[in-house]
């Protein structure tokens, strides 16, 4: 059973899990005067209150767009993390459209939220530009593209955007025609979901049911042979940052239109890492990583909800976080059970 | 204009310089051994800020600033080796792991931070004790090199010793010899006996304590306290500096200190009523536009030799 | 009589996929002898090489040395017990220095933790005079010349104590002055007491060199011999000698055409100061086959790499039909009509992680038929790779499988089933059915012959002489570069005689060369 490649996976991921959950309740025992009464408020507490669970979706929203941005470009074996500038950088855009008088309150997000994806799509055209052509370190360029971006967003923000009346970074309140409507009541949920959905739909058959797709698929999975197939690297390479960018942009602008009244991120979000951590979880797959944000934003919130009533602080999470994704990502974890399963099939077959 | 230059070309300045490079030089130095042995360290910044951390909390709880250094040390080695298990047994993409590291330091940082202090900003609280600054007798009154030289935190000499001692290993030992054998030609290496596995451990080893001492100057040199995410991609920047100094100890330290330049040069301008927010993007204008030109060249090198 | 120092009794080798390297090979090395080991690509030499030097475990059988049974469980026991190598593909490092390369991992040591500059030069500059190698240890071995680097191929062992070298393939890389310079070499080792294993397919150079030859063929001996007992006709019988007849005769449709479908004209390539490929020159007609007939390493891998478009040439001109395809890029060269099969068929063939349906449309994923306005028409895909499945006899799950779960010959199959599934107008196929299995290799081997049939022209490149002799209606042999003969018919040559102009022995002279091959 466990030569199958998917359930293999599976087990990997779920021994993971339960490594991860043990090394933090040890950690929980060190820290903690109440490691039972946390450990079990951070694996349990969401699924107490229809609230809570409504937090674990709005939370989910954004690390997906982050996820899918990032995934892509790993997928394509581009280890570029400049989802973070990006969202940034989009964010303060949004800001700029949504703080204007716009009559149409259809028209006002759509346009903010396109326009966003658009200048998120042609900001990582420039890593990409020299990744293509020069074979720039993606990583190096894209990092420092995310302080540069940071530094232009806050200080578009501080002097074209800001508030005078708060303190701090903050930008005027957003017109209410552009602010995403809640679709589930009693929780904060909005409209957003519905479109990460259909983004998450829109991605996974780009990738797996148009040409395009199929170009970036075979250019991550062997690059000789996309080559010698007569597939262009450096065009899909472009293509890959720029909807890479796109997603960022898109995921910035309605995070902010669906949960905030006004711009206030005064740091960056770190959002653009999570995103890495979602697209290893979820190997890169739409799915995977929509399942990836909510298993991590399940996570978060519960150790939120356990930090506010425990002295447990929320950062504990981050330790589940690094053991799952390292035990994941790693080939050789569990390994040896998995090769023993395949020649035990294969002593089977020739019986 | 007329004043930045004014600014530029004082002793003041130089000084600063070499109080800002630092963190950079050291991760730069440990970026270049551990790229020598043909593995990427991407979790340099996560290892910085875990010994900056650790490096001020043992300082206070120890009252001793030297065993605060030494455990800031430590962390780095564990750090490391933790990196080093992942990547070499377990065989997970370095890049990957590295970047998984660096998470898990940011957050476990301030949970500790919590832990400890109950604040998440600052271990200011703590009232940990910074490592000393040290005057060079005969070297404070020379005129413009003492100002520049003279008086800086003993991890700054630390630091010019350390640019020596890793240009011993590297060129003057069997180990460098073996590590740069690994990173160039892995099989090669192999075919006459030395063992790959071990030697790039210990080049991950050694970079994990070069980048612990740089964070450990953060919290207990340059500052005397934590606060959250301290470090600000300075590891990432001593990770430019040693792809555009490719090869070379003495290039990676001199791209360090054209980058530590800039790096001061955004903290005097910030003097002026030049916008604070643009001014501190000047290093990361600088380092991209660097790596940028560096590729360039050898994107043009390579396709002359055949290899594109 | 000198003694006997190494014995291999009753070796056997088979590899995990199956594959049977070497079988029950006997054969035994003199003390202070030079023994050469001669036989075509795949014949078993390398693999009988690498379980001396322990890089390889016999499957069974024994090797004695020094009188004593050794199990050599890594190259590392091979040194130390003084067994040496020099690889066919230099193991150094090109920034280093030649003393650093030849003392590393065994480094002369200053106070323990230093390393003593001074001394490994001195230490090596003395065995470079001592076994009279001209040579400045201080330079880098980047900058060096082939044979100069072979030198410190060679130093390398003998830093190491080496008794036993063994050269695999070393005269393929150097020009005939520096092979005279490498004899001369040999011979003073010899006089030193060093025994010399001399691996080679150059039958002149075997015959000048060696005082006992061994030939393989096929991963078993055909016998040990003393030089003076055997000449190079009787070698190259029994190196050549086919114990499998395949024959396509009687599924070849005559040939009506004389259109020219591919015209190569003066391709000329240098690398690393090596002439690799000389003004090769040739036509290949509307529904015929041209072979290339060769030992590997004399110049076809980099030919077709630069054909299809995968490296750059120094210069040369080719045309499909009369359309120049020189520069186009790899895309427009197949879209005008070319198809590749690769010899590397895991690196640049498939896709590991892909479906067999993903890899059997990789070539022309954009074409209209298989693609809708927006969607890929996933039915007409798996349509299209179940029938080419069925066509090919794929045996795999179905076209959904993962085609890193089929064997070699399968996957050999699907690479052939995609690139004849262009309707190419030229089809490149090297190695075609190098590692599989009989059956998928005749199966292969129908195929494209039925491609000829239907007026496809072929380049087969191909070091199997078999596979070369009979699929080919045309063919030629290359070695070091050039062309260096043209049979109109595969039929008119004896096996013998290819041999010859494959080993380096014989070739036709210019002129008439030059008139046949632009027909």
């Amino acid at each position: 059973m466990l030569a199958n490649e998917k359930i293999f996976e599976a087990v990997k991921m779920i021994a993971s899990l339960l490594l991860a959950l043990l090394i933090t309740f040890v950690v929980l025992l060190a820290v903690s005067a109440t490691p039972l009464e946390s450990f079990s408020k951070m694996l349990f507490a969401p699924l107490t209150k229809v609230r809570y669970m409504g937090n674990v979706i709005e939370l989910m929203i954004p690390l997906s767009f982050a996820g899918l941005a990032t995934a892509l470009l790993f997928r394509t074996k581009l280890f570029n993390l400049g989802t973070e500038g990006i969202f940034y950088f989009c964010g303060v855009v949004t800001a700029a459209i949504a703080t204007q008088t716009f009559s149409n309150s259809l028209l006002h997000p759509i346009v903010t939220i396109l326009i966003s994806g658009l200048v998120g799509g042609t900001i990582a055209l420039i890593p990409g530009f020299f990744k293509a052509k020069y074979n720039t370190d993606e990583l190096v360029t894209s990092l420092m593209m995310n302080s540069i971006l940071f530094g232009l967003g806050l200080y578009v923000i501080k002097n074209f955007l800001q508030a005078k009346d708060v303190p701090g970074v903050a930008s005027q309140l957003f017109k209410s025609t552009a602010l995403l409507p809640i679709i589930i009541p009693g929780t904060r949920i909005h409209i957003g979901f519905a479109v990460l959905l259909v983004v998450v739909l829109l991605l996974w058959l780009m990738l797996f049911k148009t040409k395009l797709g199929y170009a970036i698929r075979m250019t991550g999975l062997n690059k000789s042979f996309a080559k010698y197939s007569g597939m262009n690297a450096f065009s899909l390479f472009l293509v890959v940052h720029f909807i890479s960018g796109f997603l960022g942009g898109i995921g910035s602008s309605i995070e902010l239109l669906g949960m905030y009244s006004r711009f206030q991120w005064s740091a960056l979000p770190g959002l653009g890492f999570t995103g890495a951590l979602m697209a290893m979880l979820g190997k890169n797959d739409p799915f995977g990583i929509l399942a990836a944000a909510f298993a991590i934003s399940y996570l978060r919130t519960g150790a939120d909800i356990m930090a506010r009533s425990t002295d447990v602080p929320v950062e504990v999470v981050a330790v589940v976080e690094a053991v799952i994704v390292l035990f994941v990502s790693s080939q050789y974890f569990l390994r040896k059970y998995h090769e023993r399963a395949l020649i035990k099939k294969g002593e089977q077959q020739d019986a | 204009m007329l004043e930045v230059f004014k600014i530029i070309f004082t002793p003041d300045f130089g000084f600063t310089v070499i109080r800002v490079v630092v963190p950079i030089l050291f991760a730069a130095l440990g970026a270049y051994v551990a790229n020598s042995a043909g593995i990427a360290n991407i979790a340099m910044e996560g290892t910085m800020l875990m010994a900056a951390f650790v490096g001020t909390v043992c300082s206070a709880m120890f009252h001793s600033p030297w065993l605060g250094l030494l455990a800031a040390l430590i962390s780095g080695i564990l750090m490391s080796l933790i990196l080093a298990y992942f990547t070499l047994i377990l065989k997970t993409n370095n890049i990957l792991g590295g970047i998984a590291l660096n998470l898990f330091a940011s957050s476990f940082t301030v949970f500790l931070l919590y832990v400890i202090t109950g604040s998440k900003g600052t271990s200011a609280t703590l009232g940990a004790k910074s490592l000393p600054k040290v005057v060079i007798p005969i070297l404070k009154d020379i005129p413009i090199l003492g100002k520049i030289f003279s008086g800086h935190n003993v991890l700054v000499y630390i630091m010019f010793l350390a640019v020596f001692i890793v240009y011993l290993i590297m060129y003057q030992t069997p180990l460098g010899l073996r590590i740069k054998a690994v990173g160039k030609y892995q099989d090669a290496a192999e075919s006459v006996g030395v063992n790959v596995r071990r030697i790039k451990t210990i080049a991950l080893v050694i970079s994990g304590v070069l980048a612990a001492f740089g964070g450990a100057y953060m919290s207990m040199g340059y500052l005397s306290f934590f606060t959250k995410n301290m470090t600000a991609g300075r590891g990432f920047i001593g990770l430019a500096a040693e792809a555009m100094g490719h090869g070379s100890v003495w290039l990676v330290t001199f791209t360090a200190f054209l980058f530590g330049m800039f790096d001061a040069l955004s903290n005097a301008l910030q003097l002026f009523s030049f916008p604070s927010e643009i001014i501190q993007t000047i290093p990361y204008v600088a380092v991209f536009i660097g790596i940028v030109i560096y590729s360039i060249f050898e994107s043009k090198r390579a396709k002359s030799r055949g290899e594109q | 009589m000198s003694e006997i120092l190494l014995d291999l009794k009753d070796i056997t080798k088979i590899y995990s996929n199956g594959v049977v390297a070497n079988r029950n090979i006997n054969v035994s090395f003199k003390k202070g002898e030079i023994h050469s080991i001669v036989g075509e690509n795949g014949a078993g030499k390398s693999t009988l090489m690498k379980m001396i030097f322990g890089i390889e475990r016999p499957s069974s059988g024994t090797i004695t040395y020094k009188g004593k049974e050794v199990h050599f469980e890594n190259s590392m026991e091979a040194i130390k017990n003084g067994i040496g190598m020099v690889h066919q593909h230099f193991m150094m490092i090109d920034s280093f220095t030649v003393a650093e390369n030849i003392i590393l991992g065994m480094e002369p040591r200053k106070r323990k933790w230093f390393l003593n500059k001074k001394e490994s030069i001195r230490l090596t500059k003395e065995l470079a005079i001592k076994y009279n190698f001209d040579m400045d240890v201080t330079r880098k071995v980047g900058s060096l010349t082939v044979s100069a680097k072979q030198k410190v191929e060679i130093l390398k062992t003998l830093y190491r104590n080496a008794e036993v070298i063994i050269l695999d393939e070393p005269t393929a890389v150097l020009t005939p002055q520096e092979t005279e310079t490498l004899f001369e070499n040999l011979k003073r080792f010899k006089e030193m007491g060093h025994t010399i294993l001399f691996i080679s397919h150059k039958l002149n150079e075997v015959k000048q060199i060696s005082d006992r030859i061994t030939i393989m063929q096929n991963g078993i001996s055909k016998g040990t011999f003393e030089n003076s007992d055997i000449s190079i006709e009787q070698m190259t019988e029994l190196i050549v000698g086919r114990s499998v007849t395949l024959s396509y005769d009687h599924i070849k449709k005559p040939m009506k055409n004389i259109k020219k479908a591919f015209r190569v004209d003066g391709i000329s390539l240098k690398l690393k100061g090596v002439n690799v490929l000389r003004d090769v020159t040739f036509t290949i007609r509307e529904g015929e086959i041209l072979g290339i007939a060769g030992v590997q390493g004399n110049g076809q891998t980099e030919l077709v790499q630069g054909l299809v478009g995968l490296q750059d040439m120094d210069s040369g001109n080719w045309y499909i039909e009369d359309h120049e395809i020189t520069k186009l890029s790899i895309e427009k060269k197949r879209k005008s009509g070319l198809a590749y099969i690769p010899e590397d068929r895991m690196k640049e063939g498939i896709a590991q992680g892909a479906t067999v349906a993903e890899n059997l449309i990789s070539t022309y994923y954009n074409r209209p038929d298989i693609n809708g306005p927006i969607f890929m028409k996933s039915k007409v895909i798996t349509e299209l790779a179940q029938h080419l499945i069925t066509m090919f006899s794929v045996k795999t799950k179905n076209s959904k499988s993962k085609i890193e779960s089929l064997s070699g010959g399968n996957i050999q199959k699907v690479v052939v089933a995609r690139e004849t599934n262009t309707n190419p107008k030229v089809l490149i196929a090297e190695q075609p059915t190098r590692g599989i299995d009989i059956g998928s290799e005749e199966f292969i081997h129908h195929q494209l012959i039925e491609m000829r049939n239907k007026n496809v022209a072929i380049l087969l490149v191909s070091a199997d002489l078999n596979e070369v002799m009979e699929v080919s209606d045309r063919l030629i042999v290359m070695y070091e570069g050039q062309i260096v003969a043209h049979f109109d018919h595969a039929k008119e040559v004896s096996e013998k005689e290819l041999g010859l102009y494959m080993l380096g022995v014989k070739r036709q002279d210019e002129e008439s060369l030059k008139r046949a091959l632009v027909c």
